[in-house]
């Protein structure tokens, strides 16, 4: 049964068709060999009860007349039977007459297997109305058998036919059937694997094989309505990202144009200003004798100076975000570059201690210049923040494809806001740390590096004590 | 069994395979008549053994002719003549009298069917046989079952020699 459950639609079919039309074909033969048995069989009954009438009849005379001879000549002639074993006339209460045995011999019982192996008929013999006696003819199934082995044959060589010929059919009729459900399996295929919608199911019946193809197609129609309309829409999306990212793009070169004239126009107007002041200031200088004075001109002269800074801030940080996109970049051991950094910070920051733990080995992607940069930043960013006599901590380890570069410094807690640390001209130092050469670039420049390397910056407070923690993670080539 | 017996019995056997114009029978419940001409050959058992049997769904009676004289009224009466064989030598005179007429003639007289007898009892080998004479038979109207005539011997009359 599992065997038959697993074949395929058409070998189904086809084995359903033989099956019933064998078993319908095989009860019909059956029947009929049956049929035909029970009429063959009456029917040798019939021939053999005629003979015994005949012969019965033919021997009225000599039964009366007690001639033996000619009774004898009259059962004799059933030797032409080659069926009749016996037969044998009886005398009205008297013992046997005349007796015929087959010159072939009895009957062999054994040879029809426990079948019935004989036809036995007896008939009165009547004269006048009156019986004088009674013949008896015993005939073996020779020809019954071998008409039923003929029989037989025949009807085999007929149902042989019958199979042939309705394998045939089925074999034709089973495609009405099968082909439509193969057509669509086929369909189904092509679209799972190639994903193309684009197939559509031939045939057309109006029953339900068909309404299934229909359906089928008109699924597949839908789809590929539906996927179109998708596609449509991803390029859309795609064309308007592109144009976003465009005028983004046009956006920041327009502010960074827009900080390098103000920065330009500021360098230039205020530089006249500057020049103004100053060449005022050595007047006042020469032509006072007042020395008390000199305080208030050193003053001017150092605000004068700070001014100076602020202006190339400005414009550092104007080139800064135009240049630092454009930047070569080239495979960069960051393990090694801050080792080598390691030296210098020890060498210039003698408030702070360091604590160092590098992984070797950790190569990025990047401007050397740019990430020491960024790196000097960091470090003097911590150092600003640290509370004196604390060490800054500095680390590097790698995280799945990520170098992460932490420094972390005890201090005060980090704001509110802490994510406007990086953002241009913000410093939130409290007033006594200011410096005058702080004007808020350095975080921006950090997050600028960082983010043009493909990582990013992210800062925290220190759970276990006051201060603080700056990531930087970055793509490990 | 008796030969008288054997012959009796036969006799009113040969009744069963002749059959007699309808004109020969007055009416539906008439009986068969068994005549004997001359002198009664059977004794009175071998008559018992026939009297009153079914021939042809009638009674068979036997009349007695000791005289072996036949009146018109017998020849017309009787079914079965046997003539015994007291009667040899008037036999050609008896068969003229009868002439044709539908009665079924039986006799042990030698030579009874080639005299122009219709049916002769013959004994050969210890047993009775009989032959026959088919064109007497045929000329008296009667008409006998074949099933006797493939017993019997068939004769011809006198001059045209045995059929065998």
């Amino acid at each position: 049964m599992r065997a038959f459950v697993s074949l395929p639609i058409k070998h189904k079919l086809m084995f359903i068709i033989m099956l019933t039309s064998s078993v319908a074909v095989l009860f019909m033969a059956i029947a009929s060999l049956i049929d035909e048995a029970v009429k063959e069989r009456q029917s040798i009954r019939n021939q053999l009860e005629t003979l015994a009438q005949i012969i019965g009849s033919r021997s009225t005379g000599a039964l009366t007349f007690d001639d033996r001879r000619t009774a004898e000549e009259s059962l004799n002639a059933l030797s032409v039977k080659s069926n009749i074993v016996h037969a044998v006339i009886q005398r009205a209460n008297d013992g046997v007459f005349v007796e015929y045995r087959s010159p072939k011999g009895g009957l062999d019982a054994s040879s029809y297997w426990g079948f019935a192996h004989k036809i036995e008929v007896s008939k009165d013999i009547v004269l006048d109305g009156e019986r004088i006696g009674r013949i008896r003819i015993v005939s073996n199934m020779d020809d019954f058998y071998s008409n039923l082995v003929d029989q037989l044959i025949g009807t085999l060589i007929i149902m042989m036919s019958c199979f042939g010929v309705s394998f045939v059919i089925a074999s034709r009729l089973q495609k009405v059937i099968s082909d439509p459900i193969s057509h669509l399996r086929k369909a189904m295929n092509t679209v799972s694997t190639h994903q193309d919608y684009s197939v559509r199911v031939a045939g057309r019946a109006d029953d339900e094989l068909g309404a299934l193809t229909d359906g089928f197609n008109h699924m597949l129609q839908q789809i590929q309505i539906r996927d179109a309309e998708l596609a449509s829409y991803r390029a859309n999306l795609e064309a308007e990202i592109a144009a976003r990212t465009k005028e983004l793009a046009q956006a920041t070169r327009k502010r960074i144009s827009w900080l390098q004239t103000l920065a330009r126009f500021l360098r230039h107007e205020l530089k006249n200003a500057t020049v103004g002041v100053r060449t005022s200031l050595e007047l006042i200088e020469r032509r006072t004798q007042d020395r008390s004075i000199d305080a208030y001109i050193q003053r001017a002269r150092k605000s004068m100076g700070f001014m100076n800074t602020l202006l190339e801030s400005v414009g550092d940080a104007s080139s800064l975000e135009a240049s630092i996109y454009q930047d070569a970049r080239s495979p960069l051991d960051l393990s090694e570059l801050i080792s080598t950094c390691m030296e210098e910070y020890r060498s210039s920051y003698s408030t702070n201690g360091f604590v160092v733990k590098c992984v070797a080995g950790i190569a990025i992607l990047g401007n050397e210049d740019r990430v020491r940069q960024m790196v000097d930043k960091l470090v003097s960013n911590a150092i600003d923040h640290s509370k004196p006599e604390t060490p800054i901590i500095i680390s590097l380890e790698k995280r799945e494809n990520q170098a992460i570069l932490s420094i972390v410094n005890e201090g005060a807690k980090l704001p509110e806001d802490k994510e406007r640390m990086f953002e241009l001209f913000v410093s939130m130092r409290d007033s006594k740390h200011r410096r005058t050469d702080n004007l808020g670039l350095g975080l921006y420049i950090v997050k600028l590096v960082a983010e043009s390397h493909g990582g990013q910056i992210e800062v925290r407070d220190l759970e276990d004590k006051e201060g603080a923690i700056f990531s930087v993670t970055l793509p490990i080539i | 069994m008796e030969e008288d017996t054997i012959k009796a019995v036969y006799t009113y056997q040969f009744g069963k395979f002749t059959e007699w114009p309808a004109t020969k029978f007055g009416h539906s419940e008439a009986t068969l008549n068994f005549c004997i001409l001359g002198a009664n050959p059977f004794r009175r058992s071998a008559l018992d053994a026939i009297e009153n049997k079914q021939v042809r769904g009638r009674h068979l009676k036997i009349e007695l002719y000791p005289s072996g004289l036949l009146s018109n009224e017998a020849i017309a009466g009787c079914h079965i003549l046997f003539i015994s064989a007291s009667e040899k030598n008037r036999l050609r005179s008896i068969l003229a009298e009868l002439h044709h007429s539908p009665v079924l003639t039986v006799s042990d007289i030698g030579n009874f069917a080639q005299q122009g007898g219709m049916i002769a009892l013959v004994k050969s080998q210890q047993q009775v046989r009989f032959e026959i004479n088919s064109t007497a038979l045929r000329h008296a109207g009667l008409a006998i079952s074949s099933k006797l005539l493939e017993l019997a011997k068939l004769v011809r009359e006198r001059g045209s020699g045995a059929v065998p």
